[in-house]
């Protein structure tokens, strides 16, 4: 039994805040009204995604590694780590009326939120197979769950089906990796599999086995399938967690495994080719598939998948810790979990009573009638472009750059093109929103919704920040990176 | 590292062996006589009444839960109890706040009435 000291408890502190949290919501949600709105959940979810906000502050500076190595509090896990709590913050203030209207503002709601984010953050920080293996399904279970938790719209059921049914296919291939890894090295520990010699056939097919299941949690091609269902299936602000955190959740583990146990040259040059594959077809189907979509949240998903396929042009173009690929991922899915978030905040604000705003028509001559949200809606647009002078730019600029540097011209070509075409699809709803004439059908006359407001609001304010002032946020992603070696 | 796997794979092999003779001899010399009872879901039991294909009613499912949850309970416990002295004040805490989590999920049930039947 190993001793329980004060470091222990300090590195699992931003994951108790929201899984206290969890527990309150379930403890105070059979006292509350029914029929009337729930704040006190919200006030509680918040509360507690602060306190994790605070003590992923309060942990942040030197490598603390805890619980006989398991877990480590370091920067690199920290980073991301607040890109999670900001998504799940901002999920929270704009559910506070969404939920409502989709008729789900019930406890489990809340709580399966922060169980979630509990497990995002768990996996951010995870150190060994075991904890990444622990984080994933804590994080995937509840947000399969989420997925749907409408349960009279039939294809919210039908998505969280097909989200659980290939998730639990893919988290048997990651954990048949694992248990193949422990074969080869009789390790669990990120650091100590690196001292193996990669080039052991049981090991690679460990690896192998990894990489899929990875490639699943975050969309890339050719393990993408469920993503287009389950993001037009789960409610919309379910949606844009899932499309900012588990991504980003799953970025992190993902890197963390490949540089950390596999970061030598051997084992890197196994992996590389393989990723290769599957950033260049990420970032190919996901475009060209998106273009073809008539559903906001389709084309979103689709998005999503070739935004994958963006960030994993830096893990192949890292260059191991030595090239910047590494710290370029980082801040790609800061921007990223920021400015796919954004979307699904609009949708969720502009969603009526039990219907999804979800048709990419139905935008036309949105910015006579909700001026705010389409402007907003414009600027998330623009950057999942990459469009100076917001984040989306910086972003790309950096992982191309990263990837260019270090030789992946081909990856780095593609990259590019794919993002030109993409421009097409970004800026239609743009169009639709500024140049049409507005249908009938919305007059804006529900109160206005000021928590999802402010949250879109936040959203729009850091895009143009990271995209304006990115120093900041670049260097900590390079000082990140710098640790986990 | 393959010279001491092979009583693994000889063991294996005579495994598979085994179960093959024996269901090619009872293939080959068991009798075989057709009868209504034969056919039955039961051959030796209650006769069925309907279909397989029938709803349940979700209280089933619910108790089901309940009951793998606390089963769970009883596996953490029990090795705990075992090892009790050893594991000393840390082991008393730990074990504490899980028997708490699991607690506050089943006032959490109470409350919401789902441990009444009707």
């Amino acid at each position: 039994m190993p001793d329980i000291g004060s470091a222990e408890l300090r590195v699992l502190l931003p994951v108790l805040a929201p899984l206290l949290g969890a527990l309150a919501v379930l403890l105070t949600d059979p006292y509350l009204d029914k029929g009337r709105p729930k704040l006190p959940l919200v006030y509680i979810a918040l509360g507690s995604l602060m306190a994790a906000w605070a003590a992923l502050g309060f942990l942040w500076g030197d490598r603390v590694v805890a619980w006989s190595g398991a877990l480590a509090a370091d920067r690199f896990g920290l980073y991301l780590g607040f890109a999670i709590a900001t998504a799940a913050g901002l999920t929270v203030l704009s559910s506070a009326g969404y939920a409502r209207k989709m008729g789900v503002d019930c406890g489990e709601y809340y709580s399966l939120l922060l169980l979630a984010t509990a497990g995002m953050l768990l996996l951010a920080m995870a150190n060994d197979l075991l904890m990444v293996f622990l984080g994933i399904e804590t994080m995937s279970i509840a947000v399969y769950c989420l997925a749907g938790i409408t349960r009279e719209r039939p294809r919210s059921v039908e998505a969280a089906m097909k989200y659980f049914l290939l998730g639990a296919f893919a988290t048997g291939f990651l954990l048949y990796g694992i248990a193949l890894i422990y074969g080869a090295t009789g390790e669990v520990r990120l650091e100590r599999i690196a001292h193996h010699a990669a080039n052991r056939p049981l090991l690679l097919a460990g690896l192998g086995f990894l990489l899929v299941g990875f490639g699943f949690k975050v969309g890339a091609v050719p393990f993408h399938m469920w993503a287009p269902d389950a993001y037009e299936g789960a409610p919309a602000a379910v949606t844009g967690f899932m499309a900012a955190g588990v991504k980003a959740a799953g970025f992190a583990a993902f890197l963390r495994v490949l540089l950390t146990a596999f970061g030598g040259e051997a084992a890197a040059a196994a992996w590389a080719p393989a990723l290769w594959m599957l950033a260049a077809l990420s970032m190919i189907v996901g475009t060209l598939s998106a273009l073809a979509q008539t559903n906001l949240k389709r084309m979103l998903a689709w998005s999503s998948v070739a935004h994958t396929g963006y960030a994993l042009v830096g893990v192949v173009g890292g260059g191991g810790v030595a090239g910047n690929g590494s710290a370029a991922v980082l801040f790609y899915v800061l921007t990223y979990s920021v400015m796919t978030l954004g979307p699904f905040l609009v949708i969720a604000l502009l969603s009526r009573a039990g219907e999804e705003f979800e048709q990419i028509d139905d935008l036309a001559g949105l910015a006579r009638r909700r001026p705010v949200a389409a402007a907003a809606l414009s600027l998330f647009l623009l950057s999942l472009a990459g469009i100076p002078p917001t984040a989306g730019f910086m972003g790309k600029l950096f992982v191309f750059r990263a990837a260019i540097d270090s030789g992946w011209l081909g990856l780095g070509v593609i990259g590019i093109l794919a993002t030109l075409v993409s421009v097409y699809y970004y800026l239609r709803p743009i169009v639709l929103m500024y140049m049409r004439e507005p249908r009938a059908e919305f007059n804006a006359s529900e109160p206005t919704d000021w928590a999802s407001h402010f949250a879109i609001g936040v959203a729009a304010l850091a895009l143009l920040l990271l995209g304006v002032l990115p120093s900041d946020a670049i260097a900590a992603s390079l000082e990140s990176v710098r640790g986990l070696w | 590292m393959v010279p001491s796997f092979w009583p693994i794979l000889a063991y294996a092999g005579f495994l598979v062996g085994l179960g093959g003779a024996i269901l090619l001899i009872s293939h080959l010399l068991g009798p075989r006589r057709h009868q209504r009872a034969k056919h039955d879901t039961y051959e030796c039991g209650v006769a069925p009444v309907g279909t397989a294909r029938e709803r349940f009613p979700v209280r089933f499912y619910l108790v089901a839960i309940l009951f793998v949850l606390f089963d769970i309970e009883t596996v953490f416990l029990v090795p705990w109890a075992v090892t009790y002295r050893r594991l000393g004040v840390p082991g008393l805490i730990e074990m504490f706040s899980f028997i708490a989590v699991l607690g506050i999920g089943l006032y959490y049930v109470w409350r919401r009435g789902a441990l009444e039947w009707d």
